[in-house]
């Protein structure tokens, strides 16, 4: 059975990050893993996009069709107009309330509603958001284990260990915030 | 050892160099910078040679220098710079230089854009340097496939005597995924033909030059290629998915083919009997796979799914020879077409041809 995440923002927003531990933690695991992401002008400034594809069988079309997610988080605004219908019917939304004001979505997904940014600031480091949105995904659907999401995070930050502590704290923040009540 | 996430370019790399690759030549270009920047790093780890050329034109001849003389060697480039290349591509295949050319095909025409492609179908498998010369040309459709296949590429071009393009696509080079990287480096490989310099009538001396005295030795050259080409088409092969019964068969390679497969899956959702038919060799065109698993009294219909204009599907109308009908059904301007997509256009002529 495979499941796909959708993660998009504006670039550096940490999208890319969030995908990359996401997809670490699961190949640790033992999944085949495609970390699929949107690359070349977007890169500068514009949007960025990743499509990350969780298996434990061989993954034979990585790439994100619309209507078909089962997870999409979106870190801004128009990453919301051009991403939300992506999510499957009884899929996720995860939205960043920090930058995005709507109020109203599709009422088929069910649809997590995270100040990432400010409750990254809260932890004492706005930049960790990304991190919080990455809990908030690992909480919505089973792609890994909670001891190898945090060996990930430690893996990418391997040459930044002060930021560890602060984006781990991101990390289960994120969790608790994205975990269905 | 166990599977590990890297991104296509990089991995293809690695797998290069577990085979035994040990000179490196290039220039730099979208969307497959990450090979020679990984090569800088891992060539002198391993006592290999790599060297970043003025140009494709020049990279292209030094890795037919150090292939004449007998030393695994690939470049790596996209379409532009390919095209840069094929004068050396005509040269090198007269005199019989194995090397490997990995092409990650980026959009076109003229410098075209950065993102996934497939129009360098033709530039590929019927090469633009002068001459009856052929390549092998070899179309991984994910990464895993990509590291494999660039280690057969090796083994093929010293089998054959031809150089031998790694075909993939923007989409393959960038993407991360899980790989197994295997070692395979060969012993005593053939190089009884090379230039490795003559220690005095121990053997005749060996001459790479593609000018030839006599219109014989120019025949026989020509000949020799293409008998060469011919032994490998015994090889060329395919895979197929959920083919054995289908009732239409959509044919693809590279990100072509993943998408397709997904396509197949929404049609026998809907009750339509598809399979995919996906050619790994490119060049030569793996005909007779494709007529097995083709020419079938269910089939009524085949599709080959490109992004181009229309040039795989060439080669299927030629390998079906008007036995089945084929349609083409593609997108261009670096669009993936959508699952959906195939399989609408996959009901619509299903309708006509049942009629």
């Amino acid at each position: 059975m495979m499941k796909q995440i959708l993660v998009s923002g504006f670039g550096g927003q940490g999208v890319l990050a969030i995908g990359k531990i996401l997809a670490e933690a699961a190949v640790t695991e033992g999944k085949e893993v495609c970390f699929l992401p949107a690359y070349g002008a977007e890169m500068r400034g514009g949007s960025s996009n990743v499509t990350v594809s969780f298996s434990d069988a061989e993954i034979r079309c990585p790439i994100a069709v619309p209507g078909k997610i089962d997870v999409v988080a979106v870190l801004n605004k128009p990453s919301l107009e051009r991403f939300q219908s992506y999510v499957k019917t009884g899929g996720t939304l995860i939205v960043n309330t920090d930058l995005i004001s709507e109020t109203d979505f599709r009422e088929d997904v069910t649809v997590i509603k995270i100040p990432a940014n400010s409750i990254a600031e809260e932890l004492g480091n706005g930049k960790a958001g990304n991190m919080v949105i990455a809990g908030a995904i690992k909480a919505s659907d089973d792609l890994c284990s909670e001891e190898a999401l945090v060996g990930a995070l430690e893996e990418v930050f391997r040459t930044k260990p002060k930021l560890i502590p602060i984006n781990k704290e991101a990390l289960f923040a994120g969790m608790k915030a994205g975990g269905k009540a | 050892m166990s599977k590990v996430l890297m991104k296509g370019n990089e991995a293809i790399a690695e797998a290069a160099i577990r085979c035994g690759c040990r000179a490196f030549f290039g220039y730099p270009i979208t969307p497959q910078s990450e090979i020679p920047e990984y090569m800088s790093v891992r060539m002198p780890e391993v006592g290999g040679v790599f060297l970043q050329a003025e140009s494709e034109l020049a990279g292209i001849n030094m890795v037919g220098g150090a292939a004449g003389a007998g030393v695994r060697t690939m470049t790596s480039t996209s379409g532009p710079g390919y095209a840069l290349m094929q004068e050396a591509m005509s040269n090198f295949s007269a005199v019989g230089v194995p090397f490997v050319v990995v092409n990650m095909m980026r959009g076109g025409p003229g410098s075209g854009g950065i993102l996934v492609n497939q129009g360098d179908y033709f530039q590929a498998t019927r090469g633009g340097g002068n001459g009856d010369y052929r390549v092998l040309v070899l179309a991984p459709y994910n990464v895993q496939e990509a590291c494999d296949l660039i280690q057969e590429a090796f083994d093929l071009a010293d089998e054959f005597r031809l150089p031998a393009i790694l075909l993939g696509d923007a989409m393959i080079g960038q993407m991360m995924e899980t790989v197994e990287i295997k070692d395979v480096v060969r012993e005593n490989r053939d190089i009884s033909w090379a230039t490795t310099g003559w220690d005095r009538k121990s053997r005749p001396r060996n001459v790479l030059f593609s000018l030839n005295a006599t219109n014989e030795e120019n025949e026989a050259r020509i000949l020799g290629i293409e008998e060469r080409f011919h032994k490998a088409a015994e090889r060329a092969r395919i895979d197929t998915y959920r083919a054995e019964d289908a009732e239409v068969i959509l044919v693809a390679y590279g990100t072509s083919a993943r998408v397709s497969s997904a396509a197949v899956d929404t049609l026998r959702e809907c009750g339509i009997r598809a399979g995919l038919v996906r050619p790994i060799f490119l060049s030569p065109f793996p005909v007779e796979r494709i007529r097995e698993a083709v020419i079938k009294p269910d089939v009524k219909a085949v599709v080959a799914v490109e992004m181009s204009r229309g040039m795989m599907v060439d080669d299927v109308r030629l390998a079906l020879n008007g036995e089945k009908p084929v349609y083409l059904c593609n997108r261009v301007g670096s669009f993936v077409p959508m699952p959906d997509e195939i399989a609408d256009f996959v009901k619509q002529i299903l309708s006509k041809e049942v009629r």
